[in-house]
Formats: C-alpha cells, structure tokens, sequence
C-alpha cells in the first residue's frame, strides 16, 4: 500500500500545483480506484521482483501476487487514461506530463522502481505476503475497490491538501 | 444482576478500577486479536441494528448484516479462553475481576455478547454507518478466518507504531 502511495506521490511530483481546474479540483472514488488499479501493478512488479529473495519460492506474493498484477497490467490502458486525465484535472498540467505517453509511463515505471527496489526488508516482504494471501479470495476488482475505499476514509475527513483531493460526495 | 454488573464493569470498563487498570495494562496483538475475533459477530450485529434504519433496505447490512454475523460466529468458540484472559487482564486485578473469573462461561459469554451489541447500537456514531457498510461489503467474500488473520496482522503492525491503542486499551509494543 505504501508503495501506492508512493506512485501516486511520482505522478504528483510530476505535475505543477498552481494550475487552477475548471472542474471540481478533487479526486471522485471511480478516479481513486483507476489511480490503485493503474499504480498496483506498476508498485507490485518491483515489489516482487524485490522480495523474491527474501522469500520461498510457493510465497503468496510470487504466485498470486504475479498473477494479480498481470491481470490488472492488463487493462492498464484505459485505468492510464482516467487516472491521468483525473490528475491533470485535480492537479493541473505541466511541461513534464506534456509528453507522449508510452514516455511517461516508462519514466514513472523508472521512478516507482528505483523507490522500491532492493529497499523491502524481509520481514516487510513475508508481511506483505502473508497479506496478499489472506485477502487471496478478493478478485483483482474487489481488491481495487477495498484500498479505494481505505484510502478514501483514511483522506477524506483530513484537514488536509491530501484529505481535500478527495471529494467529499465519495 | 449482579453478575451482569460485574461483567459490565470488565467489559465496559466503567469502575475506576478497570479503566485505571485499562491505562496501566496492554494487551499484545494476539490477546487483542482474540477479543476481536470473540466481538466481530456481536459487533456486525449490533451495527446491522444502529445502522440498518439509517442506511435503508437496499445497503449490505440490512440485507446480509445478520447472516454476516452468523457467518462469523463458529469463529467464537476457539477465540474465547484467550478473548476472556485479555478482558480479565484489562480489568486488572481486584475483587470484580476475581468474581468475573470465578463465574462459568455459560453464564459470562451472553453477558459480555449482548453488552457488546447494545455499546455499539447505543454509541455507534450513525455517520460512519455509510463507510462501514460499504467496508463490511468488500471483505464478505473472505472467510471468517482470513479476517481474524489480517486483523492480527494489523495490530501486529500497528504495535510497532508509536503508542499503539485500540481507544483506551493499550497494544503492547512489538
């Protein structure tokens, strides 16, 4: 989950916050979920492949975890397209998002895994495992929508910039 | 009566004695796991009643809530000898613990379940009725025991936290 946050974190540090939206300047839960389901994948493949040391091989997470990951990676395209169109909207544009973007996805790839990689200790990487496993039962979807819905409660009440990028009608 | 008086005052922490003793004792995350595991069907129950008027007939839990809480109660058995050791531990030591302990199961376990269900139709803030619902609806498709797991998880982690706390009760730092 933390490593979510730190993909949506390189998204943002990737675009201006001046910029002033015509549209409501917040997150709705359908942006929220396309966010977790673009950055899952992006934040799990690195997790993975960072793990995979510290780990045996029947591990949850390079089995399950893998197959999860491929089968949102699947659809990433269009999770790309609203959640970016939902970042530029909430955040505004900048010249490092006005790219093509296969570029930006692969710069964004770069970041999330140079964050992560070699960094998970192994107590971290049996921990996240242990939980990937227990919430194995969930589809790709219902996990999705399970840290959508986390993340919203978790935000939406703070008194903060975090807490006001997520609408209140959530 | 009496016996519901002593079972409330361990539970609820009413006396002075238990919440005196509620701040000085912690519970580890498998003792909290265990009173979690014990309440998880008391408490499904008594938000499907706080929350059922407030949601409407079409949201989870006044469809489902009562059949959740069935779901999760078979769980109950195997978590109480270690959920009342954590609820006798918080009471702390004194004369109302002693009786409580003394007392057969039979006669505590309804006590501490309807006490449970009743704190939460009374005081459940009806604002978090709507994040609850949705919440409960996302985690039905797991098993009763994979929930009991990743509640533990949680409070594992969350112990390594700075002053971990469920409300008034501690969680021992790991």
């Amino acid at each position: 989950m933390k490593g979510t946050f730190r993909t949506a974190a390189a998204l943002a540090a990737m675009v201006s916050t001046t910029a002033q939206a015509a549209e409501p300047a917040c997150f709705t839960r359908a942006e929220v979920n396309s966010l977790i389901a673009y950055a899952l994948p992006v934040v799990m493949d690195p997790m993975i492949a960072s793990c995979r040391p510290h780990l045996a091989s029947d591990a949850y997470l390079l089995s399950g975890g893998q197959r999860i990951s491929e089968a949102l990676a699947a659809r990433k395209d269009a999770e790309w397209k609203t959640a970016k169109s939902a970042v530029m909207r909430v955040w505004g544009g900048s010249k490092e998002l006005d790219m093509p973007d296969d570029v930006l996805q692969a710069s964004l790839n770069d970041k999330v895994t140079k964050e992560i990689a070699g960094k998970l200790k192994a107590s971290e990487c049996k921990d996240i495992s242990v939980i990937a496993a227990k919430l194995s039962p969930l589809s790709p979807d219902q996990l999705v929508d399970l840290a959508g819905e986390i993340i919203v409660v978790a935000l939406r009440d703070r008194k903060s910039k975090a807490g006001e990028m997520i609408c209140q009608a959530n | 009566m009496r016996a519901y008086a002593l079972t409330l005052s361990l539970i609820a922490l009413a006396s002075s004695q238990a919440a005196m003793a509620a701040e000085a004792a912690c519970l580890t995350p498998r003792e909290a796991t265990a009173v979690a595991s014990y309440a998880l069907p008391s408490v499904i129950a008594g938000t499907s009643q706080r929350c059922g008027p407030v949601l409407g007939k079409d949201a989870y839990l006044t469809r489902e809530g009562m059949k959740l809480s069935a779901r999760y109660g078979p769980g109950k058995a195997a978590a109480w000898p270690a959920a009342k050791a954590a609820l006798l531990k918080v009471g702390g030591a004194g004369d109302m613990t002693d009786a409580v302990r003394k007392l057969p199961d039979a006669t505590v376990q309804p006590l501490v379940d309807g006490i449970v269900t009743s704190m939460v139709v009374e005081q459940m803030p009806t604002d978090r009725c709507s994040p609850i619902d949705r919440a409960l609806w996302l985690l039905s498709p797991l098993p009763p025991e994979n929930t009991a797991e990743l509640i533990a998880l949680s409070l594992g982690l969350m112990a390594q936290g700075k002053n971990p706390r469920i409300g008034r009760i501690a969680i021992c730092k790991g």
